[in-house]
């Protein structure tokens, strides 16, 4: 590694790499702390089939060792856009209807709230970084029009925290795919991003 | 029964036979009109109304005069052939419904029924009265859910016949079957059942999908409640969860599951999910469980201005049934006439009170609150009579438009009000000068107009007082109902008056011959009011015997005023003026002479109290009224405070009670009694209000010391700094050695045996000779004075010697010295030999010369001068200091001499012993010479040894020397043991230095 020549942006990926990865890692606690808490307050069990919730970004993929990075980029900040707006609907339901007075479990949405807006930002950095096209945001609304019970709307919330955990763990992959696919320079960011985990 | 339904014409149900009913009598058909249009509050069914159209209902008559009579002519023999038909009809008695039509409202979840009777009976054009009997099952035939019977009036503008049934369980979850029969009243015999019409709400579902209902339920706490779960084509159900417990269930399609009882859901509502065999299939939804309202409680409504009535209730516990979102099942109270069902006002959520307008003419209200939510209602009752229930508004515009001294005229206003009313108010007076009565209420009643303020004038006020004024109304008389909030206060004070009362005043005449001070004081007694700010005091007086002199006046603000007069009597007056005028003036008569000439007489401390002085003085009849005057001296600045109390005729005695009266302080009371406005001096007392001992023991001195007596002598206390009355002196001897046998007078101080004491009683003595005393001996001495309670304060002696005897003791000091001295002179001349003997043992004899031989005279030496030296034969070297060869004509022997001196000399110096050999010089020579060898020599003068070993005859010298360095920590004793040192050198360990001192101070004396 030491005699591996450096292209002018490894540095500077390779920082950036690390904080999007302590983030990620911060994340996937977080989010699955807060998917066992809504489906303990909502009295649902996780095991819930929830396929029939349509709207929620899917971590699952085929051909995911395929896609090219700028498509894995773009899946990544295309997820947590959307997930930017689901989480902000669970939270509006949660004060509304299901859980009016607990106003600390609406605390732990927003704090993920904001961890998925600052994860967003920074896969939008490394996208500018790394020359990939950043796609245009679009603000659909991504409920399906069946979807109007007070039930379908607690499932909602729960596929929605159920693929954002999905989603953290595939992110952390992702960006260790970018990473060795960027020769030779951002194998150090790779390289540096697994040592760390592993101190973790 | 809904109440939808209790409206409507009801049938008396018939059993029996169904062959048996009668036929429809022909007539107009009515139709089937329903009550509630709230669906979802709706009956579990509902005729429907139906219009028919007119042209069914009124054909129009047609053709000309001869057409009418052909057919008038055929109208009648086709009546004839109807009526004929129709009593044949009707003795079938049997009209079959046909054409029941059941069609499902998934939605509102209801059926709807539809159904015709025979097509016979559209032959006829006449009404028709008939009863129906519905029946309808669920699951199977054996089921029936509802079974009801009606009765209405057919014709042809109410068919075909509709009726809405609603279903409490979701049409989807189990087929239902209809079925209908009918007769015509007054038969008893029914037609025969229609077949069973059965629709089952699953059919119309998409087989492609799973289902559950119902959906998102709002149900009663403890009600039941039926779900369903259907699941999609080639699926099967394998159970369901509800509020987290899971049932399985055998593998079917649909099923149908009934939850009892159901307890009160969170916000959020209660989980009921289906679950299949396919996962993705699972469906779920929520129940919402809650409470109907409670009663609302303590309804009741009140008017303040007879436009509006205002109601309040409390609507009990809210909270409980406020566990969904509001937009669910919130709870509504409306406020409705029971007579009319009129609307007036409503409201939702927590609201606890509403109001509405009422009209002119209605002054009775039948009203009822109703709280409703989604599951429920309950409802108060209550009539209101608006004239009993005025609760006026608080009174406003408090004002005051007219006041003097003694007179208020205060308004206030009221809210408008709709009619002029009777009102009774009421007027709140505080004042701020009566203790006990400081409110006061005046009652008012009059008419009310608005813009026509009430009034009320308070009159018989305190002049120049504070007002505070507050008003309330109500309806009077038999309207009245509760008062209304008390107005804002108002304070008004009163104008000033002339004071009222006199003031009461006293004079002090100091001591004089000719022209008199007089002081004369006054104050406010009780009763007295000022009714105004006082800014003077007008005091005049007047010469009583010489009544054509003018009499003189001044004006002070102060409470008192000097003025010189002479020995004649007075007339004194005082008045207190405000702005408004002066009061009475009060009158004293004084003569300025004669009220010295008694004395004080000092009384004690009896019948006093913690802070009263008790006085009694002698009565005369002559006497209305007594007074008693002080001086009250204030502790720090020692100025007197005039004080006077004034007692009734038949008063002897009082307690003169006031805070500033101090233990240990004297008062003096003068006690006056009067004659009308004329005083005359009774007595003078002087008094404590406790009585306490001296602080301080006289001042002695002694004199007349002999050997057994003296004199002690004590000063008088200044007269006004004691704390109570001298009553004597106690004299105190204390002896240190014997006891108080030996003074005669006094006795001994229990607990101190060498103290003695004597109690001189009376207090002006201020001597005493002490008798009985030993000559030449100690004693302790002191006297105090006591007031109370003698001997409590600690002794303070003064040592005092009494002289000596002087004959005796001189006699006996001669004989103490002179005998003992003369029997030793006797003694020593006849045993002068022996005494010799003793005294100057045989002294070795060695070589020495003549002289050797004579007696040592005691001689004094200050005239002599060392002729001669006798040189030892001890050899001694050359260099040693010849000092110790020299030999004397003459030897001091000083018997004063200091021992530890002679001590020393004598260790340093003993002879050659058997055990240890001597070396008489050893120590002197080696010792430090701090002087001259004559004085060495000098220092070591005196020795006598009683070994008469070394002899020194020096001449005495004053001079003082210091002998250094010798060792006295080695300091052994040279006496051999058999021969023991004489007294005067028995103490071995001296401090040589110390006794060189000693010699030197001794020499030097």
């Amino acid at each position: 590694m030491a005699s591996t020549e450096r292209l002018p942006g490894a540095s500077q990926h390779h920082e950036f790499c690390r904080p999007t990865l302590y983030l990620l890692r911060k994340m996937r606690s977080d989010a699955s702390l807060l998917l066992e808490s809504y489906a303990e307050k909502q009295g649902l069990d996780t095991n819930f089939s929830l396929d029939l919730i349509d709207g929620v970004p899917v971590a699952e993929t085929e051909c995911w060792a395929e896609i090219s990075d700028a498509e894995r980029l773009q899946d990544n900040l295309k997820a947590y856009w959307a997930f930017e707006i689901l989480l902000e609907e669970i939270l509006e339901e949660q004060r509304s209807n299901l859980t009016p007075a607990d106003v600390a479990f609406h605390e732990s949405i927003k704090s993920v709230m904001l961890q998925v807006t600052a994860l967003a930002y920074q896969l939008e950095e490394l996208m500018v970084i790394l020359n990939h096209n950043v796609p245009a945001r679009e603000y659909e609304d991504r409920r399906s029009p069946g979807e109007n019970g007070s039930f379908e709307k607690k499932i909602r919330g729960l596929k929605v925290l159920q693929q954002l955990a999905q989603w953290t763990v595939r992110s952390i992959k992702d960006l260790h795919q970018v990473s060795k696919s960027l020769q030779p320079g951002t194998v150090l960011c790779a390289a540096s991003c697994t040592a760390q985990a592993q101190e973790k | 029964m809904s109440p939808g339904l209790s409206s409507l014409p009801r049938p008396r149900t018939v059993g029996g036979d169904p062959t048996r009913g009668l036929n429809p009598s022909p007539g107009p058909r009515r139709v089937f009109s329903p009550d509630s249009p709230d669906l979802a509050e709706a009956p579990l069914f509902f005729p429907l109304q139906e219009k028919k159209p007119r042209s069914l209902q009124d054909p129009e008559p047609q053709g000309d005069v001869k057409e009418m009579g052909y057919l008038v002519s055929l109208a009648a023999i086709l009546n004839m052939l109807l009526y004929f038909g129709m009593l044949q009809s009707e003795g079938n008695n049997v009209f079959q419904p046909v054409k029941l039509n059941v069609s499902m409202n998934r939605t509102l979840q209801q059926l709807l029924l539809e159904w015709n009777v025979s097509d016979d009976m559209e032959a006829y054009n006449s009404e028709v009265k008939m009863d129906f009997d519905i029946q309808i099952y669920r699951r199977k035939e054996t089921d029936i859910v509802f079974s009801e019977n009606y009765s209405t009036t057919i014709n042809k503008s109410n068919h075909p016949l509709k009726l809405t049934w609603h279903s409490d369980v979701p049409l989807e979850c189990m087929p239902h079957g209809v079925r209908i029969r009918s007769r015509v009243a007054p038969s008893e015999t029914w037609s025969d059942w229609s077949a069973w019409e059965i629709k089952d709400g699953m059919d119309p579902l998409d087989d492609g999908s799973s289902y559950i209902f119902p959906v998102e339920k709002v149900i009663e706490k403890g009600s039941s409640i039926t779900f369903c779960c259907i699941a999609k084509k080639n699926d099967l159900l394998t159970g369901y969860l509800f509020n987290g417990s899971i049932h399985n269930n055998t593998k079917q399609r649909r099923i149908t599951f009934t939850e009892k009882n159901v307890p009160l859901s969170l916000f959020g509502g209660i989980n009921v999910i289906c679950a299949f065999s396919q996962s993705s299939d699972n469906r779920g939804t929520l129940l919402f469980v809650t409470s109907k309202p409670d009663k609302p409680k303590y309804f009741d409504c009140e008017t303040e201005d007879m436009m509006t009535l205002k109601c309040i209730w409390d609507p009990g516990r809210i909270d409980e049934y406020i566990n969904l979102h509001q937009n669910k099942c919130a709870a509504n109270f409306t406020l409705s006439d029971v007579s009319n069902g009129q609307v007036y006002c409503s409201c939702s959520g927590k609201c606890k009170r509403c109001e509405f307008n009422m009209t002119s003419e209605q002054m009775n209200y039948s009203l009822r609150l109703t709280a409703q939510n989604c599951v429920g209602w309950e409802h108060t009752d209550t009539v209101v009579d608006v004239a009993h229930k005025l609760h006026l508004a608080p009174p406003d515009q408090l004002s005051v438009s007219y006041q003097n001294a003694t007179t208020i005229q205060l308004f206030w206003n009221l809210k408008p009000t709709r009619n002029p009313l009777q009102l009774l108010c009421q007027v709140n007076e505080m004042n701020d000068f009566h203790p006990e009565a400081k409110e006061k209420e005046h009652n008012i009643t009059g008419w009310f107009n608005t813009g026509s303020p009430l009034f009320i004038n308070l009159y018989g006020l305190q002049s120049y007082a504070n007002y505070t004024l507050k008003v309330r109304c109500g309806a009077a008389a038999h309207l009245f109902w509760k008062w209304s909030e008390w107005s804002k206060t108002i304070t008004i004070q009163t104008n000033e008056s002339a004071p009222s009362g006199k003031l009461d005043i006293w004079s002090d005449i100091s001591p004089c011959l000719e022209e008199c001070n007089v002081t004369v004081f006054w104050k406010t007694p009780t009763g007295f009011r000022a009714n105004g700010n006082i800014k003077t005091y007008e005091i005049c007086w007047k010469n009583v015997e010489e009544p054509n002199v003018h009499c003189h006046c001044h004006s002070t603000e102060l409470n008192n005023y000097t003025i010189s007069l002479g020995s004649r009597s007075y007339e004194i007056s005082v008045s207190a003026r405000n702005s408004a005028n002066a009061s009475t003036p009060s009158l004293i008569i004084i003569s300025a002479s004669g009220t010295n000439d008694l004395n004080y007489s000092e009384e004690s401390t009896a019948n006093n109290t913690a802070h009263g002085i008790y006085l009694s003085w002698k009565t005369r009849d002559t006497f209305d009224g007594y007074v008693i005057d002080w001086c009250m001296v204030d502790p720090l600045s020692q100025t007197c405070r005039f004080q006077w109390k004034r007692f009734g005729q038949n008063v002897s005695s009082a307690l003169i009670t006031s805070d500033d009266f101090s233990p240990g302080v004297k008062y003096t009371f003068r006690i006056y009694g009067m004659e009308g406005d004329r005083a005359y001096l009774l007595e003078k007392k002087v008094k404590y209000l406790e009585e306490q001992e001296p602080a301080h023991d006289p001042l002695l001195s002694i004199s007349a010391i002999t050997s057994d007596t003296l004199t002690i002598h004590w000063d008088s206390y200044p007269e006004n700094s004691l704390p109570g009355f001298i009553r004597g002196y106690n004299v105190y001897v204390k002896m240190e050695h014997g006891n108080c046998n030996t003074l005669q007078e006094f006795e001994q101080l229990p607990g101190n045996p060498t103290i003695c004491k004597y109690t001189i009683k009376n207090r002006n003595q201020k001597n005493y000779t002490v008798r009985h005393l030993k000559p030449n001996t100690v004693y302790l001495l002191t006297v105090q004075a006591y007031s109370v309670n003698p001997g409590n304060k600690s002794l303070e002696f003064q040592r005092i010697t009494t002289q000596s005897d002087r004959s005796w003791g001189f006699l006996g000091i001669v004989l103490l010295i002179a005998v003992p001295l003369l029997l030793i002179a006797c003694t020593c001349f006849w045993k002068s030999d022996c005494v010799w003997n003793r005294l100057v043992p045989e002294i070795p004899r060695p070589y020495v010369s003549p002289f050797q031989n004579k007696s040592l005279i005691i001689t004094d030496n200050s005239g002599f001068t060392p002729d001669k030296l006798l040189v030892m034969k001890k050899p001694v070297s050359d260099n040693e200091p010849d000092l110790g060869k020299t030999l004397e004509h003459k030897f001091y022997l000083n018997p004063n001499y200091c021992p530890n001196q002679q001590e020393q000399d004598v260790t340093s110096k003993k002879p050659n012993s058997s055990l240890t050999p001597y070396q008489p010089l050893q120590d002197f020579l080696t010792s430090k010479i701090t002087c001259s060898p004559l004085e060495a020599v000098q220092n070591n003068f005196s020795y006598t040894s009683q070994n008469n070993m070394l002899s020194f005859v020096v001449q005495q010298s004053n001079t003082a020397c210091f002998v250094e360095n010798l060792q006295q920590s080695n300091y052994k004793n040279q006496f051999p043991m058999e021969s023991p040192p004489r007294p005067f050198v028995s103490v071995e360990n001296m401090d040589f230095t110390a006794a060189s001192q000693t010699l030197c101070s001794k020499t030097s004396r």
